[in-house]
């Protein structure tokens, strides 16, 4: 109940805002320069950008690009009174389709909560971590975004620049840079329709259901088991799975992710080591407990040396 | 423990295996043995001593335990040992990482830069790092990474060097963090293509289920074509 109450404050909270954006922005905004102080601050973007990632119902073209590679997808998102539906689909190399549903008293996760805070103070956790700037505007699928670059205050995290689409306030443009402003990937819409879409393709056996899980609502505090011992700061775990087999974790600051796997080996093999794709960083080493090995693996849009620093740190503990 | 003494390795390369588990192992030898861990039998002999000898280092300022073969079951009796002093407290003792001369051998070997088959990050932390969640300011060491080839579309991240204090590196209780070297020659083989395309992808799965931005981490999950 409390879940829905809050559900829809957010959405009263959402019209407001986006009332605000287009009575005091949205239609001048647009003529004036995007640096100009009368705009929209880059918390107010944000703070739009997140309900429209909640609210909106819309589906498009993207490319991912990572370093080199280029990847195009097909995205669809279709909000409805008895949920949300999502579909990517892999439309170059090999095919992958995934899709999942979320109720519609989803209660959001880790991240979101994060990002923005229900209340008064949206962005305080991540504004500990990030800077926020609005830095001007672009163009991307044919639509007026403006630009806002969230700046890590640390080493311990990559930037991020969002391109916002002005009418809908939907993320059209993703980059994340590394420590010298380089661009590690990037998504970008070629081609976006807003509005609920007429269900041409059907999801069929072809689309990986991926779980939603309700464990996602509450994260965990602590647990006992194989954990890290340090983390960067503003990383909470937003799920954590122990099985005899496997140990899954997963921690977020909001808008970057690290997870965990620990898993005991009968003998050394596999790669050991760090390699890198777009953002994100695999760091796989060995820890030894009782004469068992096992083997952990930290997969993260981090820096190298802070998925290998998080990967030593990972280590048994008896007690939570 | 259950491999079949079919071809043993020869005696000296066990002791240069021990030698370079100890980080003592000449330049040569390491490159040797680097080459070899991909024999099942000594890769398992390897793990063996590596645990052996990161139990060993805890005493090393003992100076009963000189002679290799003595060392290495007085390790192992202290390992069996401490299974028996409660599960609890064996537990968190073993569960500390691995420590290793790891640097040392690294710094006497070159064979990082030379080598395709080289390995594994030997990566010095301040273990001293804050608990979960706490505010770190522990300084990064430049890391060493002499790692050569990856799979195709993996990339080998370049060390970045930044809040490197010699001053840091020199003091003695700084540890290294070593990683058990294995395979190393078959970084680019299906095996570990494959094992790295599933981290990627359970990564992406959970990104998805507990990120800002819906499912949009699967675009991640791509599937590299093999090289042309």
């Amino acid at each position: 109940m409390t879940t829905v109450t809050a559900r829809a404050s957010r959405h009263i909270a959402a019209s407001l805002l986006s009332l605000v954006l287009c009575g005091s922005g949205g239609l001048t905004y647009a003529a004036e320069s995007a640096q100009s102080p009368s705009g929209p601050s880059a918390e107010q973007q944000l703070l739009a950008m997140a309900h429209a990632l909640e609210e909106q119902s819309y589906q498009g073209t993207l490319t991912y690009e990572f370093g080199g590679p280029l990847e195009t997808l097909a995205f669809e998102r279709l909000v409805q009174e008895q949920g949300t539906q999502e579909r990517i689909r892999h439309l170059s190399g090999r095919p992958r389709d995934f899709s999942r549903s979320l109720p519609s008293d989803y209660c959001g996760n880790a991240a979101m909560r994060l990002f923005a805070e229900e209340g008064n103070t949206p962005f305080e956790r991540l504004g500990s971590h990030y800077d926020f700037q609005s830095v001007g505007e672009n163009r991307v699928a044919d639509r007026t975004v403006d630009i806002v670059k969230i700046t890590p205050k640390d080493t311990h995290r990559y930037g991020f620049t969002l391109g916002i689409d002005r009418e809908s306030h939907l993320p059209l443009m993703l980059t994340l840079t590394g420590e010298r402003g380089q661009v590690l990937e990037r998504f970008q819409f070629v081609e976006l329709t807003l509005g609920p879409i007429e269900k041409t393709t059907p999801v069929g056996d072809a689309s990986q259901r991926l779980a939603f899980t309700k464990e996602a609502c509450s994260a965990p505090e602590s647990w006992r088991g194989w954990r890290p011992q340090w983390l960067p700061a503003g990383f909470v775990a937003a799920r954590v799975d122990v099985s005899d087999d496997q140990t899954v974790m997963s921690f977020t600051d909001g808008l970057a992710s690290i997870s965990i796997f620990v898993s005991p080996i009968e003998r050394v093999s596999g790669a050991v080591g760090v390699v890198q794709r777009g953002a994100t960083v695999a760091a796989m080493t060995m820890v030894a407990l009782n004469q068992h090995s096992f083997k952990v693996s930290v997969v993260g849009e981090v820096p190298p040396a802070i998925a290998r620093k998080v990967a030593s740190s990972v280590a048994y503990q008896a007690g939570p | 423990m259950t491999s079949t003494h079919t071809t043993s390795p020869s005696e000296q390369t066990l002791e240069s295996l021990s030698a370079l588990v100890d980080g003592e192992a000449s330049e040569f030898e390491g490159r040797r043995l680097l080459g070899m861990v991909s024999d099942p039998e000594l890769s398992e002999k390897w793990q063996r001593y590596h645990l052996s000898g990161a139990l060993m280092r805890k005493e090393l300022s003992s100076p009963s335990l000189s002679d290799l073969s003595g060392r290495i079951s007085a390790a192992i009796h202290a390992e069996a040992d401490h299974e028996n002093t409660g599960p609890a407290a064996a537990k968190i003792e073993a569960a500390k990482p691995v420590k290793s001369q790891w640097r040392d051998w690294m710094a006497k070997s070159a064979i990082a830069a030379s080598v395709a088959f080289a390995v594994v990050a030997g990566v010095q932390f301040s273990q001293n790092g804050s608990l979960l969640g706490g505010v770190d300011d522990s300084p990064l060491v430049a890391a060493q990474d002499p790692v050569v080839s990856a799979p195709v579309g993996f990339d080998l991240p370049s060390p970045v060097a930044r809040n490197v204090s010699l001053g840091s590196l020199a003091e003695p209780q700084r540890k290294i963090q070593a990683a058990v070297p294995t395979k190393q020659q078959f970084l680019s083989n299906a095996e570990v293509d494959a094992e790295l395309q599933q981290l990627f992808l359970e990564h992406a799965e959970l990104s998805a289920e507990n990120g800002k931005f819906g499912l949009m981490p699967m675009a991640r999950a791509a599937k590299m074509a093999p090289a042309e």
